[in-house]
């Protein structure tokens, strides 16, 4: 960890009642960096996101934003702005309204406010719609909206929660590239919190992988994809996903020393002759054009190959599988990689 | 795609319910208007009079006095309900065992009857044995235990204060309910934003909650213009008469003087007052929205 750390998370742990929904978190996130928090539903994301923001009370821990510690700061004074998955628009306030009212809370005079709040917006291509209400706005306009709300009070962080889960796929892909840009263009620091892998490759410097309640795994997308730290992550990050044989079911020859699984992605699974060692019977075919990813039953559990767009197999077919050498990621009986 | 209609039907749906109106609402408001054109005598007897009743009704002194102090006690009542039912709900409003405990506690006494409270506040404001006075003297607020109902202003007051105590937990829980239905994360953009609580009142709560609240001085005010129990039975209409509101000089004329058919007519002239007072505040409301 370095000290220029903008965001640091030390020994962060919070509790529902009996239930602990974060267990001993530490993270650091850069200046300018934007930070994915990726993981399943129910991991505890959103529930770390809204520690770092103030919404809830750490129940032990530390949270430092820019260099002060902030771990008992109301949210409004952790210079921290958050775009809601919901969005949180103000239903009876103008698009103006909505962007400039943490100025107003703030005791900013109305010019200035409507000022600042018309420069945010110019920002988002949101001029023409200042007096709408917000239920007059497409759901892309909606969440515009709220970044721009997040924008006017200039935080140190911006904070995330899974913001374009509410838009259709083909939006989705847009606002992911304006994001993008929005954040080189101002380069603010951003934790973005996600249950989309995808989403998280693409924008993210760096992820950090959740599973109930711990930081699985943190590093750059490629680090993940090429060196994850267990089987969790292993198998979270990629699609299709990695397949997983155990070890005790395949033939003497392949058997790893010290492995209780291994891991393999379906580009570095190649179909063969029946006669092969590792063999199995089709029991999925997927075109996808330009590729077919083919599920075969073997002994040692189900495994996915990724072959070209015009493969032929046939539901049923016994087939032979190669592994690519160098290729497995082996892992020990707790799931950690050997 | 074509919906084939069926009348009769939707009719046969609908007739437990308009017999009920019919025989519950309709049937007496007709029967009230036509005895309103008449003589009749709560002891029998009695014929068509005309438009008598109504020239009566607009000559007699006592009724519109009646009035006015009806409109009097809504005018001062309605915004004390109003202010301390949204401040109640305010308070109320999150989930947290101890306020829900305080929302039952301010609830209870819209359950009991408004007869009940009435004479147990009569006998609270009692000047030799209420707790009240005696409360007012302990703690120097009052020198000696005052007697409230020998002076029209200390009347209205007393009432007013048991009435308060009564009925704010209506007022409360509709508000509150009001406050419940915002999504609580408006609540945390405005922590976000930084918005003090004032300004959560003023340009979160007030307006987003603004349905409840009017509904809520609609029913209010409908149920002051009607007062009647907690008059009759704490002041009964004393002093020198100059506490009949609209209900009680109806009632006095109807069943104090057998005046049936006077009544009746007072009865309506009131009701269309009420009318007229709610389809102004609910359009007003409705402009308030757009
Ligand atoms: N206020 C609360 N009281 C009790 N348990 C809670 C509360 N908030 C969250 N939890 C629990 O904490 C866990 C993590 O919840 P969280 O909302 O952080 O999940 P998430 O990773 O954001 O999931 P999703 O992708 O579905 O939004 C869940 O098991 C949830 O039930
Ligand atoms: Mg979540």
């Amino acid at each position: 960890m370095t000290d220029q750390a903008h965001v640091r998370l030390t020994s962060l742990e919070k509790h529902f009642g009996a239930f602990q929904a974060l267990k001993d978190i530490q993270l650091s996130v850069e200046k300018g960096e934007f930070c994915a928090l990726l993981g399943p539903s129910g991991c505890g994301k959103s529930t770390l996101l809204r520690l770092i923001a103030g919404l809830e009370e750490a129940t032990s821990g530390r949270i430092e934003i820019a260099g002060r510690d902030v771990t008992m700061l109301e949210p409004s004074d952790r210079q921290i702005a958050m775009v809601f998955q919901s969005y949180a628009l103000y239903p009876h306030m103008s698009v103006a309204e909505n962007i400039a009212f943490s100025l107003e809370a703030a005791g900013v005079p109305k010019a200035k406010r409507l000022a600042k709040a018309a420069e945010a917006a110019a920002l988002l291509q949101l001029d023409q719609l200042l007096d709408r209400k917000p239920a007059a706005l497409s759901g892309g306009q909606r969440q515009r909206v709220a970044i721009g709300r997040a924008l006017v009070r200039d935080p140190q962080v911006f904070l995330f929660d899974e913001p374009l889960s509410n838009l259709d796929a083909l939006l989705r892909v847009q606002m992911r590239i304006e994001l993008s840009n929005l954040h080189r263009q101002i380069g603010a620091t951003m934790i973005y919190v996600t249950h989309d892998q995808v989403e998280a490759m693409t924008m993210a410097d760096k992820i950090v992988v959740m599973s109930a309640g711990q930081v699985q795994q943190v590093g750059t997308p490629m680090e993940l994809y090429d060196n994850p730290a267990n089987r969790f992550v292993a198998g979270f990050i990629g699609n299709p996903a990695m397949s997983f044989l155990n070890v005790a079911a395949l033939p003497p020859a392949l058997r790893p020393a010290g492995a209780q699984e291994v891991g393999i992605r379906p580009e570095h699974v190649q179909l063969t002759a029946p006669d092969a060692p590792l063999h199995g019977s089709v029991r999925l075919v997927e075109r996808l054009g330009n590729q077919t990813l083919i599920h075969v039953e073997t002994p040692a559990g189900p495994v996915c190959a990724q072959a070209p767009g015009h493969a032929t197999a046939r539901l049923g077919e016994t087939v032979g599988l190669a592994l690519e050498p160098g290729r497995a990621f082996l892992f020990d009986a707790t799931g950690h990689r050997v | 795609m074509k919906i084939k209609r069926n009348g009769w039907v939707g009719l046969a749906w609908l007739s437990p319910t308009l017999l009920f109106v019919s025989v519950f609402v309709l049937w007496p408001m007709v029967h009230l208007v036509w005895l309103s054109f008449t003589s009749t005598s709560l002891l029998g007897g009695g014929e068509w009079v005309g438009f008598k009743n109504y020239t009566t009704a607009f000559n007699d002194p006592k009724f519109w006095a009646a009035f006015r102090f009806t409109l009097l006690y809504t005018v001062i009542l309605t915004p004390i309900l109003m202010g301390l039912g949204f401040a109640l709900a305010l308070l109320v409003s999150p989930n947290t065992p101890l306020r829900r405990v305080t929302r039952t506690v301010t609830f209870l006494p819209v359950v009991i009857g408004l007869a009940s409270s009435s004479l147990l506040w009569f006998w609270l404001f009692d000047q030799q044995v209420g707790l009240f006075n005696r409360l007012l003297v302990d703690l120097n607020i009052l020198s000696q235990p005052l007697v409230w109902f020998r002076k029209v202003d200390t009347a209205m007051i007393a009432v007013i204060i048991s009435v308060t105590w009564k009925v704010v937990g209506f007022g409360m829980i509709l508000i509150m309910a009001g406050i419940q239905s915002i999504p609580s994360d408006l609540f945390e953009a405005a922590r976000i934003d930084g918005a003090s609580l004032w300004l959560r009142v003023r340009r979160i709560i007030l307006p987003l909650a603004l349905r409840s609240i009017l509904m809520a001085t609609v029913l209010s005010v409908i149920g002051s213009m009607l007062a009647f129990d907690q008059f009759y039975l704490m002041t009964g209409g004393g002093p020198r008469g100059k506490t009949f509101t609209s209900v009680y000089w109806i009632y006095q004329n109807s069943f104090v003087r057998f005046d049936l058919g006077y009544g009746a007519a007072l009865s309506v002239i009131l009701m269309l007052v009420i009318m007229a007072m709610t389809a102004l505040q609910l359009t007003l409301q409705s402009r308030g929205k757009a």
